[in-house]
């Protein structure tokens, strides 16, 4: 783990520095012999045969010929207009259409208790969420979104697009809604850990490991139109704790429970209304974030209850304020933050960076090797290919080597020079394997 | 293959003989400043493999207006200047061109990037991506005083600005480029490990 003064490598101070990494890993990354050499090729030959064009040429200069343009661009600049129409992604607004505002992704919504609050998308579907309902959009593409419903009801209409297939999820608890154009009613109890389920029109299917009796299997049951179900599972199989066994699985031990301070395994989920007042808003420390203000941003997360804040943060939102409190020394806030990555948001590339930055904690602060290296085993079976598998790999090896696993770090060494003979862990790769 | 009859002569001369074409010439003026014309536009673009094709255009410009030139000693510079530009139009013809082959057979291959290999390509892509964020300007600004390590006074001649000018666009740039650094992680992390990669290669 860096120190907080490696954070400020980012200040404008420091720029150069970066820019020297930034250049050292071009030489690397490029073929600077190679493009020099095609290019005088190129250059000589156009001298020598007087072919020197004064403008070069290449297809859009084809596209700009009168000819070409009037065939063409009429037809291309209607294609690209649908096709910009039908890709881009599903945006919505939050409130009555004469006084909504543009929502964001991760934001929690949350219907006052005197009335309903409408969800609009820009493809036509919608999400009327009943009073005191509570939900928020985690993902929207050109064919759908993702709604985590947190508590209370929803009236829920998908537009069914021609020509096109609808992806939308409505997620409850442990319960996974999978639409493709229907009109229902859901229903939520957080408490009784109880899902409702209305149909209007059309039919869904409803996912989740507490259908099966062992708990094991995803099980799917299909809901049509006008029929009800009430489905309940037991707090126990709360889906939200799922993933972690599958981040371990590699190396055949359970999960790492990173939770150094009590308050680390507070409940994710939003208490009640009744909780007492607090003394700051869920997102006063975005302000202090955005100034680079991390004991600040700790401390403001702080005052509006710790617990609540990351289990209200948008998923972006709790990097940051991990980073924030590893920059400031508060590595037990850092590990709150990114075990509410993993818990609130599975499978995502965040939950696994959040795993590999576990492992930093673990590795750098604790000391704690073997929980280290499975917390860097998480990553790489969640993200094979991830942008981090080279560190991964490397601080796997070192974890094993401060483990005392030595043929294990000898395996891995061997593995990562396999991948990365010029990497930053080669040279302890080599030392490894020559003791 | 060419093999250009051999140039002898100092600079001065070799002004001379551009200005008459002489193959030799071209060939000798090519040699001196291509290893630096390409990491400018190296550090302007990335790794990009359009950058034999953007290195030969510099050339072809530079010979096109070689007689604007006429003092043999700022033919480094002078140079400079042709690739920045050079870069430049080339990003903002890159852009266009993105958005009128939205469903083009490239587009869809640059989609389908093999996965990064290396920690320090994923980073470089995402370096680039933020670059690609900025204005055409401000990124200019940045990369040659940072990537490149150029003086304040050197950056503004190569974009041929005043310094205040450039003054303005690289603290745009360095605030944008901050901002965007901290919003994603693997950059973070890599830039906070070049201090690593230093104590390592020296050691």
């Amino acid at each position: 783990m860096e120190s907080p003064k490696a954070r400020l490598k980012l200040d404008s101070a420091e720029l150069g520095q970066v820019g020297e990494t930034i250049q050292r890993a071009l030489q690397e990354e490029t073929h600077a012999a190679e493009d020099i050499r095609i290019a005088r090729a190129e250059l000589l030959h156009a001298v020598t045969h007087a072919e020197l064009p004064r403008q070069p040429r290449g297809v859009f200069a084809l596209l700009l010929h009168p000819r070409v343009l009037a065939s063409f661009v009429a037809p291309i600049a209607a294609m690209a207009i649908w096709l910009f129409y039908v890709t881009r992604p599903i945006s919505f607004s939050v409130g009555p259409s004469e006084s909504s505002s543009s929502g964001h992704l991760g934001d929690v919504v949350e219907a006052a208790a005197s009335e309903s609050l409408p969800l609009n998308f820009s493809e036509g579907s919608s999400v009327m969420l009943e009073r005191g309902g509570r939900a928020r959009v985690l993902s929207a593409d050109s064919s759908g979104a993702r709604v985590l419903l947190e508590s209370g009801a929803a009236e829920v209409s998908i537009t069914h697009r021609v020509g096109r297939t609808a992806h939308w999820h409505v997620e409850a608890g442990p319960f996974r809604v999978l639409v493709t154009g229907t009109r229902f009613r859901v229903a939520w109890d957080p408490a009784a850990h109880a899902l409702d389920l209305k149909l209007h029109e059309g039919s869904v299917v409803v996912t989740s490991r507490c259908l099966d009796a062992r708990g094991s299997t995803q099980i799917e049951r299909s809901v049509f139109a006008g029929e009800s179900v009430s489905l309940s599972c037991p707090a126990a199989s709360d889906g939200l704790t799922s993933n972690e066994p599958a981040a371990s699985a590699a190396v055949g031990e359970a999960a790492p429970s990173a939770g150094i301070e009590p308050s680390a395994d507070a409940p994710l989920r939003a208490p009640p209304r009744a909780e007492p007042a607090r003394s700051e808003s869920l997102d006063a420390y975005r302000k202090h974030l955005s100034a680079g203000q991390w004991a600040d941003a700790i401390q403001a997360a702080e005052r509006a209850d710790f617990a609540r804040v990351v289990a209200n943060a948008p998923q972006g939102d709790l990097l940051q304020l991990a980073d924030a409190a590893r920059l400031s020394g508060r590595a037990a806030r850092a590990v709150q933050a990114l075990n509410a990555v993993r818990q609130r948001f599975p499978g995502s590339n965040e939950a696994a960076t959040a795993a590999f930055a576990l492992g930093r904690i673990a590795f750098d602060q604790r000391k704690a090797y073997a929980e280290a290296a499975r917390w860097f085993s998480a990553y790489l079976a969640e993200q094979p290919n991830g942008p981090l598998m080279g560190d991964a790999f490397g601080r796997l090896m070192e974890a094993h080597e401060r483990q005392g696993d030595t043929d294990v770090a000898k395996a891995d060494a061997e593995r990562y020079l396999r991948r990365f003979p010029q990497g930053p862990y080669a040279p302890e790769a080599r030392r490894i394997l020559a003791n | 293959m060419v093999t250009p009859l051999k140039f002898v002569g100092d600079e001065r001369a070799l002004l001379q003989a551009l200005r008459a074409r002489h193959p030799g010439a071209v060939a000798a003026f090519y040699d001196a400043h291509a290893g630096h014309v390409q990491r400018t536009l190296r550090s302007a673009m990335g790794a990009d493999a359009d950058l034999p094709d953007m290195l030969q255009e510099v050339f072809i410009r530079a010979l096109d207006n070689i007689a604007d030139l006429d003092d043999p000693e700022r033919m480094r510079s002078w140079l400079t200047t042709i690739a920045v530009f050079t870069a430049r139009a080339h990003i903002r013809r890159r852009a266009r061109r993105n958005w009128l082959s939205l469903f083009s057979p490239e587009r869809t291959r640059s989609e389908e990037q093999e996965p990064p290999c290396s920690d320090a390509r994923a980073a470089l892509r995402e370096t680039y991506a933020v670059l690609d964020r900025m204005r055409v300007d401000d990124r200019m600004a940045f990369v040659l005083r940072f990537v490149d390590g150029m003086t304040l006074p050197d950056a503004a001649e190569a974009c041929g600005v005043s310094l205040a000018t450039i003054k303005r666009r690289l603290a745009r740039a360095e605030k944008a480029f901050i901002e965007a650094a901290r919003q994603r992680p693997i950059l973070e992390q890599w830039l906070e490990r070049g201090t690593r990669w230093n104590l390592r290669k020296q050691g």
